[in-house]
Order: C-alpha cells, then sequence, then structure tokens
C-alpha cells in the first residue's frame, strides 16, 4: 500500500476523471471529493476507479421531490452530486423537502457533495437507502458510513431546522427544579419590591 | 499622521484589473517588501527566531550531511542538506536530471537519526523518492561551477574572491525545483496553513531557500578549509551579504497562476491596496522621504548588476535603467502638492515605460512599512470555501456579468490562427508543463485549460440561445464542458483580480511574463530569460544570513 498526501490524492483523481472523459469542471469535482475522503481516512480510489471502467453514466434529471435518470446504467455520483450542489439554492432543490433518486453508481463518492450540500443549507440531511440510513451533518469530520459498492437508489430527506415539541410532563418536572433557584416571598419581600413613593401620580 | 486609509477613501488611488492584469505588465513586475520572502524575515526577525547548524558531517570532498535549524517561539523547522559529488557532465537543471549537487528537505520539527536516514534514503532521489507529512519542501540545487570554484579557489589561498566574479553570477547554488504543498509525500498545504509564521502563501518554501544560501556558503568555506588547511580564510561579511540563492526554472511555474484566480488575486489585492495607502497620503514625511531615496539607491545598484544575454530582458534593463534615472531627477522637487505620493506615482504613469512603473510602484512601498507591512498576511486563500458553484442565479445575469467582466476575452476573434497559435500541455515522459505549436505538432487535443479567454468566449456562445430566466444549474447539467470556466466566472466576481486579461494561446504570448510575476511575489530579483520559457533568478541576495538576523 501507499502513502499519499490530500493534495497527490486529488491530482491524481482530478487527472484521472479527465483522461477517463469528465470534463475538467467536473474533474476538479472528482478532485475535491476524494481528497475530501481521504482527509477523513477513507479510501475512494477503488470507488473511482470502477467509475471511471464504467464508462459514461445516467445524468440525472432533477424534478420536484423526485430525479430521474437520463442514459444508460445507474447515475454518475460525480455529475450527480454537482448537480445537486448546483440546484441547492432554488426553491424546488434538494434542500426543499424529501428528494427520491434513482439508483447511484459507486454511490461513497456521493457522499462528500451530500457533506457539502449539508454545509450548503446549513442543515443536517437524513440519507435512507434500503437497509441503510445514516446523517450527514454540517461539517462533518468524523468517520463515514460504509456504503456498498454497488449501486443505490437514495433518499434525501433534509432534517428540519424548526425546534421539537416537547413532554410537559418532562418540562414540568424540570420546572420544579428550576424553580429552586428563586426565593420564596415574604410581606417584607414584597414590600420593598416596588417603589417607595405611590405609582398614580 | 493622519492616514485616508478607509476603502471609499482608496478607491480613487486603485489602480483597476484591466490595467493591472496584463501580461506585459505582469511581466515588468518587482519584487516588493510585500514579497514572501520578505515578509517571512520580517517576522522571524520580529519574533527573534534562533538558528543553529546542530549537524555537519561533510567530508573533504564535500560529501556528507548537514542539519540547520530555525527555531520560532512555537515551532522549529530543520533544513535537511545532503551534498553530493556530482561529476559535471551530470548536471543539469532542468526536471528531466537524477542527480544534484545538492539535496534537501524541509522538516517540521527537529529531525532524529531514524528520520535522517529514512531521508538520505529518499531526498537524493527527488521525484524518484518519497518524503512524509513530518516534511514540508523537497528541493536540489547545483552549484554555479564557475562561481563556486572562484570562491573555494581564492578563499582557501587565504584570499577573498572578486566582487566582479561574485556580481556577474550572484550565486553559489542555484535550486532548480523547491516542491511543497503535499508533493511527493510531503504535508498538505492544510497542515501549516493555521500557523502564523506560515500561513502566508510559500513560506515554508522561502525559508528552505533562506536555509539552503547559509548552507552554500557553509559549503564552500568548508571545502576552502579542507584544501587550504590554516591558510584558509572565511568568506567576507560584506561579500557574503551579496550571495543569494540562485533559481533555475521552466515553465512548470507558468499554469499555476492561472490554476489559482483566487489566490493570483489576494497577491495582487494586497499589493494594489498597498499602493493605495501610499497614493492616498496627505504628506511625505521626512523620514519616508529619505526611506525613499535610499531605496532608490538600491534599486540602481540592483540594476547595475542585473545582467542578462535575452534580448528582451536586455530592452527592459535599459528602460529601467533610464527610468531610475528619471525618477532620481523627479525625486530633486519630492514633495510636491497636497497628495505627493500621488502626484508622483501619476508622474511616472505619464513619463515611465512599464519596467519604470512597476520598479517605481516598489520604491513606494518600501519606505512604508507600518502602512503596508500588515497586508501581507493576508495573500493566502482558503480555495476550498470558494469552489461551490451557485447555479440558482438566473442564466440572463450569468450572461451579463461574463459580458461586463471578460470584454477583453470576448471580443477577440478565436477564428484567427494567431490568437490560437499555442497550447499548453503536460508531457507525458516527465509530467512537465510546455506549451506547443498547435497548428504544427501534435498533442493539442490533450491540452490544459489555460486559455481562459477562449473558454469565456466559448461559455458566451453556449449561454447566448439558453433561455435567460432559466437558473444555471440547468446550462451546468446539460454543459458540463463550461462547468469550469463558470466557475472561473463566479470565483473572480468578487476576486477582480483573479483572471490575467489576454490571451495565453496567442502567437505573442510570453510565457517568461508569468513566471517573472510570480517570482517577483517570491521576492526574487535578477531575472535572467535563458529563452522565452526559461529563466534564472537570485533570491536572498542582500538579505541577512541566519547569524545575522538578530533583533532590529
Amino acid at each position: 500500500m501507499t502513502a499519499l498526501s490530500q493534495n497527490e490524492i486529488e491530482s491524481l483523481a482530478l487527472r484521472a476523471a479527465r483522461g477517463a472523459g469528465f470534463s475538467w469542471g467536473l474533474a476538479e469535482e472528482a478532485g475535491l471529493a476524494l481528497g475530501w475522503l481521504a482527509a477523513r481516512g477513507h479510501d475512494g480510489t477503488g470507488a473511482l476507479l470502477d467509475l471511471l471502467n464504467a464508462g459514461p453514466l445516467a445524468r440525472p434529471l432533477p424534478g420536484p421531490g423526485r430525479w430521474q435518470a437520463q442514459g444508460q446504467g445507474p447515475l454518475c455520483p460525480i455529475t450527480l452530486g454537482a448537480a445537486l450542489l448546483d440546484h441547492a439554492r432554488l426553491a424546488e432543490g434538494p434542500l426543499a423537502g424529501p428528494l427520491d433518486l434513482p439508483p447511484v453508481a459507486a454511490p461513497v463518492l456521493l457522499v462528500p457533495f451530500l457533506a457539502r450540500l449539508a454545509d450548503l443549507g446549513g442543515t443536517a440531511l437524513k440519507i435512507e437507502a434500503p437497509g441503510l440510513g445514516f446523517v450527514m451533518a454540517p461539517r462533518v469530520g468524523g468517520p463515514l458510513p460504509v456504503l456498498a459498492t454497488t449501486p443505490l437508489a437514495l433518499r434525501i430527506v433534509p432534517l428540519a431546522a424548526a425546534l421539537p415539541l416537547f413532554d410537559p410532563a418532562i418540562l414540568d418536572a424540570l420546572g420544579l427544579y428550576a424553580l429552586r433557584t428563586t426565593v420564596p416571598a415574604t410581606e417584607t419581600s414584597r414590600g420593598g419590591a416596588g417603589s417607595a413613593t405611590p405609582d398614580s401620580d | 499622521m493622519t492616514l485616508a486609509r478607509t476603502a471609499p477613501e482608496l478607491s480613487a488611488f486603485r489602480r483597476p484589473p484591466e490595467q493591472v492584469m496584463r501580461l506585459d505588465r505582469m511581466g515588468a513586475s518587482h519584487p516588493t517588501r510585500l514579497s514572501f520572502l520578505r515578509a517571512l524575515l520580517r517576522r522571524m526577525q520580529a519574533e527573534g527566531w534562533r538558528f543553529d547548524r546542530p549537524l555537519w558531517e561533510v567530508d573533504d570532498r564535500g560529501v556528507g550531511r548537514a542539519v540547520y535549524r530555525a527555531i520560532g517561539p512555537a515551532r522549529t523547522y530543520s533544513l535537511v542538506a545532503f551534498a553530493h559529488d556530482l561529476p559535471d557532465h551530470l548536471r543539469s537543471d532542468r526536471v528531466i536530471a537524477t542527480a544534484w549537487d545538492a539535496t534537501f528537505a524541509l522538516v517540521d520539527g527537529t529531525p532524529d537519526a531514524a528520520d535522517l536516514d529514512r531521508l538520505a534514503a529518499n531526498v537524493p532521489l527527488q521525484e524518484a523518492g518519497r518524503i512524509t507529512a513530518k516534511e514540508l519542501c523537497l528541493s536540489r540545487a547545483n552549484r554555479s561551477v564557475r562561481l563556486f570554484g572562484h570562491v573555494v579557489d581564492r578563499l582557501s589561498q587565504g584570499l577573498q574572491p572578486e566582487v566582479s566574479e561574485i556580481e556577474a553570477v550572484g550565486y553559489l547554488m542555484r535550486t532548480t525545483a523547491v516542491y511543497g504543498s503535499g508533493k511527493f509525500g510531503a504535508a498538505d498545504r492544510a497542515v501549516i496553513a493555521d500557523r502564523p509564521e506560515l500561513s502566508g502563501p510559500f513560506r515554508a518554501e522561502m525559508l528552505s531557500v533562506w536555509l539552503t544560501r547559509a548552507f552554500t556558503v557553509d559549503l564552500a568555506e568548508h571545502l576552502a578549509r579542507a584544501r587550504g588547511g590554516p591558510r584558509a580564510v572565511p568568506l567576507d561579511r560584506d561579500l557574503r551579504r551579496r550571495l543569494g540563492v540562485g533559481n533555475s526554472t521552466g515553465l512548470g511555474m507558468a499554469p499555476f497562476l492561472v490554476r489559482h484566480p483566487v489566490l493570483l488575486h489576494n497577491w495582487m489585492q494586497a499589493r494594489e491596496e498597498a499602493l493605495a495607502r501610499v497614493r492616498a497620503q496627505n504628506a511625505a514625511l521626512p523620514e519616508a522621504v529619505a526611506g525613499l531615496r535610499a531605496a532608490l539607491t538600491a534599486a540602481g545598484d540592483n540594476a547595475a548588476s542585473w545582467a542578462s544575454d535575452h534580448p528582451l530582458q536586455q530592452a527592459k534593463l535599459a528602460d529601467l535603467r533610464r527610468d531610475l534615472d528619471l525618477i532620481g531627477a523627479a525625486l530633486e522637487d519630492f514633495p510636491q502638492g497636497a497628495r505627493p505620493w500621488d502626484a508622483l506615482w501619476r508622474w511616472g504613469e505619464a513619463h515611465l515605460t512599464l519596467e519604470g512603473q512597476e520598479a517605481l510602484l516598489a520604491l513606494m512601498l518600501e519606505p512604508h512599512g507600518a502602512l503596508v507591512d500588515d497586508l501581507a498576511e493576508e495573500m493566502s486563500a482558503d480555495e476550498a470555501s470558494v469552489f461551490t458553484l451557485d447555479g440558482s442565479i438566473p442564466v440572463e445575469a450569468f450572461r451579463a456579468d461574463l459580458a461586463r467582466r471578460y470584454a477583453w476575452a470576448l471580443t477577440r476573434d478565436y477564428r484567427d490562427p494567431e490568437e490560437l497559435a499555442r497550447f499548453w500541455y503536460v508531457s507525458e515522459e516527465k509530467l512537465e508543463p510546455r506549451i506547443g505549436q498547435r497548428f504544427a505538432e501534435d498533442g493539442a487535443a490533450r491540452e490544459q485549460p489555460l486559455g481562459v479567454g477562449r473558454m469565456a468566449f466559448d461559455l458566451a456562445q453556449a449561454l447566448a440561445d439558453w433561455p435567460g430566466d432559466q437558473p444555471l444549474a440547468g446550462f451546468l447539467l446539460a454543459h458540463p464542458e463550461h462547468r469550469q470556466m463558470a466557475r472561473r466566472v463566479q470565483q473572480s466576481r468578487a476576486h477582480p483580480y483573479a483572471e490575467i486579461q489576454d490571451n495565453l494561446l496567442a502567437a505573442e504570448v510570453l510565457p517568461i511574463d508569468l513566471l517573472r510575476c510570480k517570482l517577483a511575489f517570491f521576492g526574487a530579483s535578477h531575472f535572467d530569460p535563458r529563452s522565452d520559457k526559461w529563466v534564472r533568478i537570485s533570491l536572498c541576495k542582500g538579505a541577512p544570513f541566519p547569524d545575522e538576523l538578530g533583533p532590529s
């Protein structure tokens, strides 16, 4: 096995993707994705090689709540990932609500894009797939979920930023503790709490 | 001193990108006090860094190893040097070389014995070896056979070398590559980006080169002692100061400025902001005027020892020398008027060549450290933070922005073979960037994306028929081939100095213009083209040595 710096991984992935026929702009996205994975201890090179060996794959066709695949085979994760980010700020984009995706090739390569999507939206994303569920929080730094190397149909669910509803019994119990920070009233304390002069002036 | 430093007041004194970002002007760049080497030396001096040489194991033939340490308040860095016995016929500055007079690694911290053995097995191999995240830079250098031999010869006889010989060459060794930022297994830029002493661009590389300079003199003195015994003398300290480290470089670094548009902006922006601050001042204080005159004298000395056999550079040197004389004459009446620095600058723009104007810029910054030096700390870039495109912008708005800011690119006729005569590529043989003739050589199908002007033109063409009310995201999905250029357009929106506003594919393009601009930001002097794509320069000439960098 060989140790490479993140710079070397990014550079190799960029050049390999370009050499395999990706546009320069998408090859840059592939480079960044491989570097992102490497910085989190994950080797994405095998997945990238599988992807490049597979030849041209389907492109996404965006639509509200569900994107379709255009072309042969599963979706290309690089093209899909870039498109998800490009559409992120749109009203009907992937951050608007649950989004269903057809099978995605080499799905681990989509993870860096999902992380950037979470960053862009400032919101966590729940990723659901058959037999699998994980959350991408913004600015994720830790270990990654283990994803199959086979194509995976995904559902992206932006987790609502709204505050949850609370259990009143628990709130009451916490309130009892909180009350212990206060002092019970007396006639003296009541008397000294207001103005020393009449208020009806 | 009241200084006009707020943004609205300065805007009148800023040069626009269409003036600054032209190849001919970039090819007249001079180092300034914001240059990376200067900024590094200032910081080390201000922080009271210490320097030592804990290891010197070099034999009488000049073969062995040495360690130089730079010990800062928070961290220590070490240059590990390997000196070799290189037969003359193997000495080549080109990247295809496989052996050198000396090879180096800059280590993060102090290397232990195991590190040294590991480096000894790899560093002399350069690209064919591997270093680790414990190293920041990998480099090599070749002797100036002529000057190195002269200096050793004279010192060994108890004599000092001839000043004329020193001035004619300027360095004992020249580096032929200095690799950093994760190359060949070295630590990634991210490892040092948060360290104040190395957060500026290329600071680790500059530290490596500056310590290399000390090694070259130590090696020459060592060989003189080995040859002359008790007769040998050390190099005179004033003569030593005249020695820099040479650097010999080809096209390898030219594409960098195009590939890193936001970084290029930050370099240019810092320099232009500094000029604007100086121009906006209401008065010229006596000490600043004295500093300007001293800087002019130094520039005159520099121009006098700056030699080149290349006709293009000879013409530029003639321009520079004449312009420095004109500046000297103009300074006899300086300062004058309400904004004397601005008046001087405007005079320069009216009367000087590009060489003189850019030299004047460097001169005007020189006495204004308190006013401008903070800008040297703002020259790095977080490129990942500006990488993601905004696909929500309507095509109409994007198109209008492209048309407004890339007029320099869109008005050229790319059907004209002269506009497309060159192409940039990477050689399979040595993975070396090269430039070719599109209509005479093979390989244009694999060209590198450096023809930004034509890329902008192609993007504008493709956008022309796209519905204006649609978001850019749909266009990018349908046209991945324009994604890279679309990214550049969005990145340069908030970074107006990001794009070189010339066609890098044109027949008349001079790659050395890119090299000069980049090397000037490093702090290089004595730019000496050996062809239109190969150049030698000097770094550190006149700068203090480690044993001289005391508190100011």
